[in-house]
């Protein structure tokens, strides 16, 4: 069925936070349209992982709501719950790849356990996943034995498998080498115009969000403190986003 | 998704049509169709129709794609036609001809990965090192009067061996009344019941408390090893110890193997007294006064059969923490992994200890003559 909803993702007055805490962020409104690439950049401990939790359904909100797909994914039903949660996929920021499984198995697991799909059928989508993210060669190893680089994009190739229309991606490039961080960049992109996924990443690397976000927005003290296109927001007038932009330039000076 | 076959009999073709989108829900479908179609003889060549097609995602791609291979396989053709741009860019993802690449460093399974080190025998030699490295640790430990290690042998002493004296005295107790019991009752039948006495201790001295130990002490303190050691090797800091040149005999194995030496002889003298003492308990009960008993016992008993249980509780405390450590650290891979080599140390150490005691009862017994029994 095609997905009719012009916003695949919308949050109104969304507080979140762990619950044996104080909400880390509050009054966000935000929306994310069909094949987008759209960042959600702060500095550390800003909230981004808390908020992206939130917003893919792992991590109920302390107040407001959050659709995905058109549904609220807390307020449903287990089974319409799965229905709607298959059609979303999600980076982990520590791959959180099955040590035990080859990288093939890994990437069709979600195949095998949310769909009636026949065997030659899911191993070839799990293959054609892995030709995207470029480790064809790779279907047969353990996730020990693979790089960081590889792990990760393994990881992104298994929470595509399923051709979601939502991808979030948590920290997709930490950690990795500027060349492998750039091919990750180049998978998210392809997974958006091949795939048609909407991407929702959570990042602190400036120069991959400018490379290939359509739309950013930026958290400081618990809220958004601006949106926009990077450019938008690199040339913003706010002290806290000049700092962040700024922190970011130097360090590349420095370097 | 709805797929229509309309059939051209001059042609000796068919056109399957499909409308709607094609994604991850209809792929299931779609591929099944494709085969019916493709293995029933009655259809020759096929087109696959794009035209009234939605959206085409990677799983309806990989469906319509496997389908038509299928008639490749049999010697006939299924085109694509009426494709969109979209259609070809899902197309694309799944075109190329993937084999499967030969992987060396690929895992094998483990039971033939298993027979094949040992059938090179290089899991043997490597269990041998280890052996040899752990001795030789140890004694570099005693001559230099290593503390840090000597302190790491206590912790691993009260972990693997002092903790495990409650289940080890509650089982010899209960081992000793049952042999009591059922001692007494057998014998009883010949008149013969105070011989219980000897029954009792002599079991419980030569077989029952070393065996019993052992067990109790592999499904426990084996486990805990292999587990602790292989979760150690799964999460790269056995490679970690490596890389500082620390030697893992020595760090890990060494503290692990001394502790159960000095654990498990007097585990298993604990248990002969326990058991011994529920015997004469249980005596006294079915009749037997404990004084009868217990002079008995003295009577039967002598040094070589404590000398007997001790050896084979320190042949069997070696077993289990041997097992126990190279199972550990043999560990690849993940979570599954290391309960595998868990069960697997258990089954090992409880498989040797087994062996042992039959070969070191017999070769005792026949050494010793008439004597011995």
């Amino acid at each position: 069925m095609a997905e009719t909803h012009s916003e695949l993702l919308e949050c109104q007055q969304l507080a979140c936070g762990y619950s044996d805490r104080q909400a880390v962020l509050r009054a966000i409104d935000l929306t994310a349209r069909p094949s987008e690439i759209l960042a959600i950049l702060g500095g550390s401990g800003s909230g981004k992982s808390t908020l992206l939790r939130t917003l893919a359904g792992l991590l109920a909100p302390r107040a407001g709501s959050v659709r995905l797909i058109g549904v609220d994914p807390y307020a449903v039903d287990a089974s319409e719950r799965r229905r709607v949660m298959r059609r979303v996929g999600v980076l982990f920021q520590h791959d959180a790849l099955f040590g035990s499984l080859s990288v093939l198995e890994n990437i069709a697991l979600p195949v095998f356990e949310l769909t009636r799909i026949p065997k030659p059928v899911a191993y070839e989508m799990s293959r054609a996943k892995l030709a995207l993210v470029q480790l064809s060669e790779f279907e047969r190893r353990l996730p020990s034995q693979l790089s960081g680089g590889q792990r990760k994009r393994v990881a992104l190739a298994r929470a595509a498998v399923l051709d979601p229309v939502l991808l979030f991606c948590d920290e997709p490039t930490s950690g990795l080498d500027p060349v492998t961080a750039r091919h990750i960049d180049e998978t998210l992109v392809r997974f958006r115009d091949v795939l048609r996924v909407t991407v929702v990443m959570v990042t602190h690397d400036v120069e991959g969000a400018h490379a290939i976000a359509d739309r950013a927005i930026f958290l400081e003290g618990g809220a958004v403190r601006a949106q926009g296109s990077i450019d938008e927001l690199a040339g913003s007038a706010d002290s806290a986003v000049q700092a962040f932009f700024g922190r970011r330039k130097l360090g590349r000076h420095a370097s | 998704m709805r797929a229509t076959l309309r059939r051209s009999e001059a042609e000796h073709a068919s056109t399957l049509q499909l409308t709607g989108d094609v994604v991850l829900d209809d792929a299931a479908d779609l591929y099944s169709e494709l085969r019916r179609i493709a293995t029933g003889g009655e259809f020759g060549n096929l087109a696959l129709d794009f035209s009234h097609a939605g959206r085409l995602d990677s799983a309806g791609a990989v469906a319509a794609t496997l389908g038509a291979r299928l008639f490749e396989a049999r010697g006939r053709s299924c085109e694509f036609t009426g494709l969109r741009e979209q259609h070809t860019q899902a197309l694309a993802l799944v075109s190329e001809q993937r084999q499967p690449v030969h992987d060396a460093a690929a895992a094998q399974a483990w039971p033939a990965a298993w027979l094949e080190r040992l059938r090179r025998g290089r899991g043997l030699i490597a269990v041998a090192e280890l052996v040899v490295d752990t001795v030789s640790s140890g004694v570099r430990c005693l001559v230099r009067y290593d503390r840090r290690r000597l302190l790491a042998v206590a912790e691993q002493t009260v972990v693997l061996g002092v903790d495990a004296t409650f289940i080890v005295s509650l089982l010899s107790f209960l081992v000793g009344v049952i042999l009591a019991f059922q001692g007494a009752f057998q014998l009883g039948k010949f008149g013969a019941s105070v011989y219980m006495a000897e029954l009792v201790s002599l079991g419980m001295v030569r077989e029952f408390a070393p065996i019993i130990t052992a067990i109790i002490l592999a499904g426990r303190s084996g486990a805990a090893i292999a587990a602790e050691i292989g979760t150690m090797a799964v999460n790269d800091e056995v490679e970690a110890l490596r890389a500082m040149g620390i030697s893992r005999a020595q760090y890990l194995v060494f503290p692990r193997v001394a502790a159960m030496t000095l654990a498990q002889p007097l585990l298993t003298l604990l248990s002969m007294a326990v058991g011994i003492a529920a015997g004469v308990a249980m005596g006294s009960v079915l009749g037997i006064p404990m004084a009868v008993s217990l002079q008995r016992m003295q009577d039967a008993l002598v040094l070589d059969d404590f000398v007997l249980g001790v050896i084979k509780s320190l042949l069997f405390a070696w077993i289990i923490a041997f097992v126990g450590c190279w199972m550990g650290l043999s560990t690849q891979g993940g979570a599954q992994s290391v309960g595998r080599n868990t069960t697997l140390a258990v089954v090992f150490a409880i498989f040797w200890i087994v062996v042992t005691d039959s070969a070191v009862t017999t070769t005792w017994t026949l050494s010793h003559g008439r004597d011995a029994f």
